[in-house]
């Protein structure tokens, strides 16, 4: 399988709901797709990808994803996350890829 | 006590429901079992299993009470399924199932990892369980914290596993940059301090 990294800019999120967005990613893993959102997802975005992810999986092509907020996050201070500048997405079937903060 | 502890006192709530969250295999259930059997209730709440995802529906405990000097708390244990990302069936078939009994689990997993998420929104607070025994870098406890921090649900972070001499509850202190609870839900350490902190965020 060959495997592609698509950059997604704030431009092009920008304008999408949760629901459009959530598509538009699953979409794209499903075509072997491994995204790197700038901006990041916020928790909300995370748990509506996760609810739309699992109507999806249909447990031949499509298993799920792997995601990761690189920034380090703190549980002190609501609202946190508006430091997170970027979230990964890769598709779960890639066994071998994994992606981590080290 | 914790400006998420005092923002709940303010209600001063005497029945409250307590959801327990986490990734699969934190201990969640057995988290659950443990209070269960500690308030008095014959029977557990689930099963346990080395299998992920043996916990598929949401389960709750009413009637929990408990108490200190200030006063009971009349608690609704929620036992959730651990939310994953992901759900492979042929995990399932390493631990033994069918191909065929694999993937209706894997089915089964889908849906209950849909009703977690869903009962974020039924909870009064949250304990957040994580296998200290792992790297809790999991981003999967950062999406349920951050999804409860939006909703103002007061968090209590349960390192479990602490029993294991792999279990290290500073790292996971150091990765949330909070308060934890180091506790075993498998030999019931640290569970006075789990139902103190639970009568604090209640405004106990």
């Amino acid at each position: 399988m060959d495997l592609r990294i698509n950059f997604v800019t704030e431009n092009t999120t920008r304008k999408m709901n949760s629901t459009q967005k959530c598509d538009f990613i699953i979409s794209k893993l499903k075509t072997d797709c491994v995204l790197v959102f700038e901006g990041g997802l916020n928790p909300e975005e995370e748990a509506a990808l996760i609810e739309e992810a699992m109507t999806q999986i249909d447990h031949q092509e499509f298993l799920g994803y792997k995601i990761l907020n690189p920034t380090p996050l703190r549980m002190n201070g609501l609202f946190s996350r508006k430091n997170v500048r970027m979230t990964v997405i890769a598709p779960y079937n890639y066994e071998h890829l994994s992606i981590a903060l080290v | 006590m914790s400006i998420l502890s005092r923002l709940f006192a303010r209600s001063r709530k005497t029945r409250v429901t307590i959801g327990i969250l986490g990734a699969p295999n934190a201990g969640k259930t057995t988290l659950a079992n443990r209070i269960s059997n500690e308030c008095g209730n014959g029977e557990p709440l689930g099963v346990v299993s080395p299998v992920p995802h043996e916990t598929r529906d949401c389960k709750a405990l009413e009637h929990c009470v408990i108490s200190d000097q200030n006063g009971s708390l009349d608690l609704t244990i929620v036992d959730t399924p651990g939310i994953a990302t992901s759900i492979d069936y042929r995990e399932f078939q390493q631990h033994g199932l069918t191909r065929q009994d694999s993937i209706q689990r894997a089915k089964e997993a889908t849906r209950g990892v849909i009703k977690a998420i869903q009962s974020l929104d039924k909870m009064d607070a949250a304990i957040v369980v994580v296998d200290a025994a792992r790297a809790p870098f999991d981003q999967i406890n950062w999406t349920v914290i951050g999804n409860l921090e939006a909703r103002r649900i007061p968090i209590i972070v349960a390192a479990n596993k602490s029993d294991l001499t792999e279990a290290d509850p500073e790292l996971v202190k150091e990765t949330f940059q909070s308060d934890i609870i180091p506790i075993s839900a498998k030999d019931g350490t640290g569970m006075n301090e789990l139902y103190g902190s639970i009568l604090s965020v209640s405004g106990m």
